[in-house]
């Protein structure tokens, strides 16, 4: 069983009697400290694979497992540790809350994790301290540019050192120089150890990954 | 960085949000105490106004005859032999615990005289004491005694007597001039004539006996039974009684305006925790983001209810304080408008300040309780809608 595993997943949404499968009878295998790229047009289902990776919804039908953990299983509260634990989430809209200073926006994952009371301003001074902004750490989000936004969103994905960065669109917002310095940093990540899945609809964004899946319609058409 | 610092920035950070929030609830929180602080008030003057109107109790001889009935009052005459009341009890009375709450003693000696061949009833009175005690009684003609040799005779017994002011009436051996009549009081009032306290004792040879002792004791702040148990013990020979139906008035009064302000402050208190309520879902709905993404990084359903909690008990714990300050303050300016009387003084009463922030931060806390739970409920992909 690979570390991130979906075997036969389906995920459907209903709108009243209707029912639309966003993914459809998915298997694939994603391998501990493997960057993978999942490349799609629009509504072709890979964000909603990443929401079923990430934990942030449940599969209609089949099993998702990260380090064999059967997401399906996990109650809400488990759920919520789970992404905790094993995940750091990267979104396009980098999704900061805005008052919250850069810093305390990186602390927010460690502010609910036991036993990091003490030691939660350093590690996320360290987290800032890696993506460059160790200078900016009070400033409001909205006293930052688009690409430092983007670079605390990293620090607060990594702060609490998970195993898997889970990144939807990460360049989508930036401009064509920041955005590959943000790739830089997901590939320093992987490059430390981290598992990177990184939804993207750019070519050359999917070149940095060492493997791209690519789904169409809800279905892996190239792995 | 823990839960309340989240909660603490979000409310220091959004200002105009907080202000709103807590103006909503301080307002409502404010109205109600200024509602309570000038309810209170006024029951006091209330209370005030109906201790000094009429009597409320009564001394009277402590005697195994049947009693004789006056306006509605008992008394026992001391014509039938028992052992009566003298002026000194009248003065005994002074000397009880709470003579502060004393407000007007008034002695009475009831005799029987004849007035051109008819039986009148004669009260020996202390006028000035009678005047304070029957704020109802009005001179309809002539004046008021202002000799001891001048009387004031009821409405009725004028009538009956064919006697006008300026008339002089005999009463046992004694010529009296008619100073005024009393106009219609509806009571055995109408049928006396009321001369001066010494005079007739002197004139009857009464000594310094009284019939009986009406009292207006101010018992807004002590129980009218307390005072009768005191008069008892000051006067062994005595039995002192509580008119039930003055002070069952009183007490009625009373809830009345208690119950008029509960029930407004418990509606305000409802208004205010509504506005907190559609405030809270509504900044629910703007942060829905927000709850979402705390979803994401690991915010279980619990953690996302404790942050709007604490938000939602700083609010009302302000508001509560901001509300009370209101609530004491403007009194000074909305009393003067409805009480003319009677002085309103406001002091700090902890109890009320308490009250106060209690109320709002469990109307606040309440209020939020259903916006919490849904935010902590919602779907993090819902919520965060790009994934």
């Amino acid at each position: 069983m690979a570390f991130i595993d979906l075997k036969d997943v389906t995920k459907a949404f209903h709108a009243g009697e209707e029912e639309y499968p966003a993914v459809r009878g998915v298997s694939l295998g994603i391998e501990s400290g493997e960057f993978v790229a999942v490349m799609g047009p629009s509504g072709s289902g890979k964000s909603t694979l990443l929401s079923l990776v990430g934990g942030l919804s449940h599969a209609t039908s089949g099993i998702v497992s990260v380090d064999g953990i059967d997401l399906g299983s996990l109650g809400p509260n488990k759920l919520s540790d789970f992404r905790r634990e094993y995940l750091g989430f990267v979104f396009q809209s980098f999704y900061l809350v805005p008052y919250l200073t850069a810093l305390e926006n990186v602390m927010l994952p460690l502010t609910v994790q036991p036993g990091m009371n003490g030691t939660a301003g350093d590690a996320a001074q360290e987290a800032l301290r890696k993506v460059g902004l160790a200078a900016k750490s009070r400033r409001l989000p909205s006293q930052l540019s688009g690409g430092e936004q983007e670079r605390v969103a990293i620090a607060r994905a990594i702060v609490n050192k998970p195993p898997v960065i889970l990144a939807d669109e990460p360049t989508g917002n930036l401009d064509t120089k920041t955005g590959d310095q943000v790739l830089d940093m997901l590939q320093d990540l992987n490059r430390g150890g981290h598992t990177v899945v990184m939804v993207t609809h750019n070519v050359e964004n999917a070149k940095r990954a060492g493997r791209t899946i690519e789904i169409r319609d809800g279905q892996v058409v190239s792995n | 960085m823990k839960l309340i610092d989240i909660a603490v920035n979000n409310l220091r950070r959004k200002k105009g949000r907080t202000f709103f929030l807590v103006s909503g609830l301080a307002l409502g929180i404010g109205a109600a105490v200024a509602l309570t602080s000038v309810g209170d008030a006024m029951n006091r003057e209330v209370m005030h106004t109906l201790d000094e109107f009429g009597a409320n109790i009564l001394v009277l001889p402590a005697t195994e005859d049947l009693p004789l009935s006056y306006g509605g009052m008992t008394v026992s005459a001391i014509n039938t032999g028992g052992r009566s009341l003298t002026i000194e009890d009248a003065r005994r009375i002074k000397t009880i615990r709470n003579s502060e709450n004393v407000s007007t003693v008034a002695p009475k000696l009831l005799v029987v005289s004849e007035v051109k061949g008819t039986r009148v009833m004669v009260a020996g009175v202390d006028f000035p004491a009678e005047f304070k005690l029957k704020k109802w009684w009005r001179v309809s003609s002539g004046m008021k005694p202002g000799e001891v040799s001048e009387v004031l005779v009821g409405k009725d017994a004028a009538s009956k007597l064919s006697i006008a002011p300026g008339d002089t009436v005999k009463l046992n051996g004694g010529t009296y001039r008619v100073s005024g009549v009393l106009g219609d009081t509806g009571s055995q009032d109408d049928s006396l004539i009321f001369a001066d306290l010494a005079t007739v004792q002197k004139q009857f040879r009464k000594g310094n006996a009284i019939s009986l002792i009406e009292l207006a004791a101010l018992c807004g702040g002590c129980p009218i039974e307390d005072m009768v148990d005191q008069v008892n013990g000051a006067l062994p020979g005595a039995r002192a009684v509580a008119v039930k139906e003055t002070v069952e008035l009183k007490m009625q009064a009373m809830h009345y305006f208690h119950r008029f302000s509960l029930g407004i402050s418990l509606l305000l208190l409802i208004v205010a925790g509504m506005i907190i309520f559609f405030a809270m879902t509504a900044s629910v709905k703007e942060r829905v983001q927000e709850i979402g993404l705390f979803r994401a990084i690991g915010f279980r359903a619990g953690h996302i209810i404790r942050v709007l909690l604490i938000e939602a008990f700083f609010v009302s714990f302000l508001a509560g304080v901001v509300g009370y300050a209101i609530g004491t303050i403007s009194p000074r300016f909305i009393a003067p408008y409805l009480m003319k009387a009677y002085t309103l003084t406001f002091v700090f009463d902890p109890v009320m300040a308490v009250g106060a922030v209690a109320a709002s931060v469990v109307v606040g806390l309440l209020a939020s309780v259903y916006p919490a739970v849904r935010a902590g409920r919602l779907d993090p992909i819902e919520a965060l809608r790009t994934l």
